[in-house]
């Protein structure tokens, strides 16, 4: 049979045309024969494609005069200038160290997780005042909150993680309300979970910074979710993740 | 001993390169930027004779690695598969295959994204690939595998989370 099985390997030689003619005609007697084989090649063809179509522009951007100039010392202007940037975006957020080039898209976001860290940092500290509303009221505290936030404010359960909800609390967003969830352990941990409606449809993040507190920033097609706790990054992925399904099934 | 003129006329690739990897114009100019000066401080070091093409790759590679290490030592970094991705708006079909293929390569690892692009983009061999990222061969495959099935999944339309309900 002419059409025995062809490496991995093969393939993507195929695809990148990386192979001898011999070979080449060997891989495609075998994807003459494979359907779904031939269908995958083809999905890495169109990638390539796709890749040389989007990029191709950059080649006919003129360069930047700054990369056509001879760099003087290690030290140069772009780099003092950018120590300069990082000081005084780190004192007005507050927080460890940003990177000035963030892509733009990440500043909705970052405001918004900047704004969840703080709270969460202000507010698990209080013992006794830790919440506006307490969870025993909490078809009370629903309500309040799904009214002022304009949107269905669910409160996930997060025992599974040993975290019971303590309560929550209405708080000023960028442009309107937001509102914070607290739930704390049988150590007396805390963990928030913080909602607003900015920056909605921005990408998945994890942050986190020298103090260990993490922020699970993400969003869905109406509230933007941030979860803080001083957690490793894996469990509070997965306490995310929880609550997203929570809101998710419940929000229907 | 590499002149300055022949660093200089792979800039437009350099660019390029850095803007797929990054997705970020800034962000892929300074690493270009970077990767110019030490390239000319070690231009004594080339091998004369020698492709300047990986060669200068191979820097901004390196210097690409060492911005994500000290990036994620401090903060941001995006999510992997754990997380459920926002859901996609509008645009299944609306054909913008350009801005798919970029959001798209932007949620691979970054070692996969790095040998798509090498290989895919930059025509680069599988050898030459191998030693730019300083990797095995087989591990330039594996990344190349990988990285190519996980974005058919993600330009395909199959999604890792059933898209969220709008909430009312």
């Amino acid at each position: 049979m002419s059409s025995a099985p062809v490496r991995e390997e093969a393939l993507h030689a195929y695809v990148d045309d990386q192979l001898d003619p011999a070979e080449r005609g060997e891989v495609e007697r075998y994807l003459a024969a494979n359907a779904a084989e031939a269908e995958r090649v083809a999905a890495y063809q169109e990638q390539r494609r796709l890749l040389q179509n989007a990029f191709e522009p950059v080649l006919q951007e003129p360069v930047p005069p700054r990369l056509m100039s001879r760099p003087r010392a290690a030290l140069s202007w772009r780099r003092i200038a950018a120590v300069c940037a990082w000081i005084a975006l780190g004192a007005a957020l507050g927080w460890g160290v940003r990177d000035q080039q963030e892509p733009a898209s990440a500043t909705a976001e970052s405001e918004l997780v900047h704004r969840a860290r703080t709270a969460h940092v202000i507010y698990s500290a209080e013992t006794r005042r830790a919440v506006e509303i307490a969870a025993s009221q909490e078809q009370d505290m629903i309500r309040w909150l799904s009214k002022r936030m304009n949107a269905a404010v669910r409160v996930p359960n997060l025992t599974e993680f040993g975290f019971e909800a303590m309560g929550g609390r209405l708080l000023p967003g960028k442009d309107g309300p937001a509102c914070q969830l607290m739930y704390q352990n049988a150590d007396g941990k805390r963990l928030t979970i913080y909602l607003s409606r900015d920056a909605v449809g921005a990408r998945p993040v994890h942050y986190s910074d020298q103090d260990r507190v993490h922020v699970i920033f993400w969003s869905d097609g109406t509230l933007a979710f941030a979860v803080s706790a001083e957690l490793g990054r894996d469990e509070l992925v997965r306490i995310a993740a929880a609550v997203a399904r929570a809101s998710r099934l419940q929000g229907g | 001993m590499l002149t300055e003129a022949a660093i200089r006329d792979q800039i437009p690739r350099l660019r390029r390169y850095a803007r797929a990897l990054t997705g970020n114009r800034d962000s892929a100019d300074d690493l270009v930027q970077d990767t110019l000066e030490r390239a000319l401080t070690r231009s004594a070091l080339f091998r004369p004779g020698a492709d300047a093409r990986p060669w200068l790759f191979a820097i901004m590679h390196n210097l690409f690695v060492n911005q994500i290490r000290s990036a994620a030592a401090r903060n941001t970094t995006p999510l992997d598969p754990a997380m459920p991705e926002p859901p996609v708006q509008d645009d299944s079909q609306d054909g913008l295959a350009v801005r798919d293929i970029e959001r798209s390569l932007q949620l691979l690892p970054d070692e996969q994204r790095a040998v798509i692009l090498l290989v895919g983009l930059e025509d680069f061999s599988y050898a030459q690939t191998a030693r730019i990222v300083g990797v095995p061969i087989g591990t330039v495959m594996s990344r190349l595998s990988r990285g190519r099935e996980r974005l058919r999944a993600l330009l395909g339309g199959e999604p890792a989370v059933v898209p969220l309900k709008v909430i009312k």
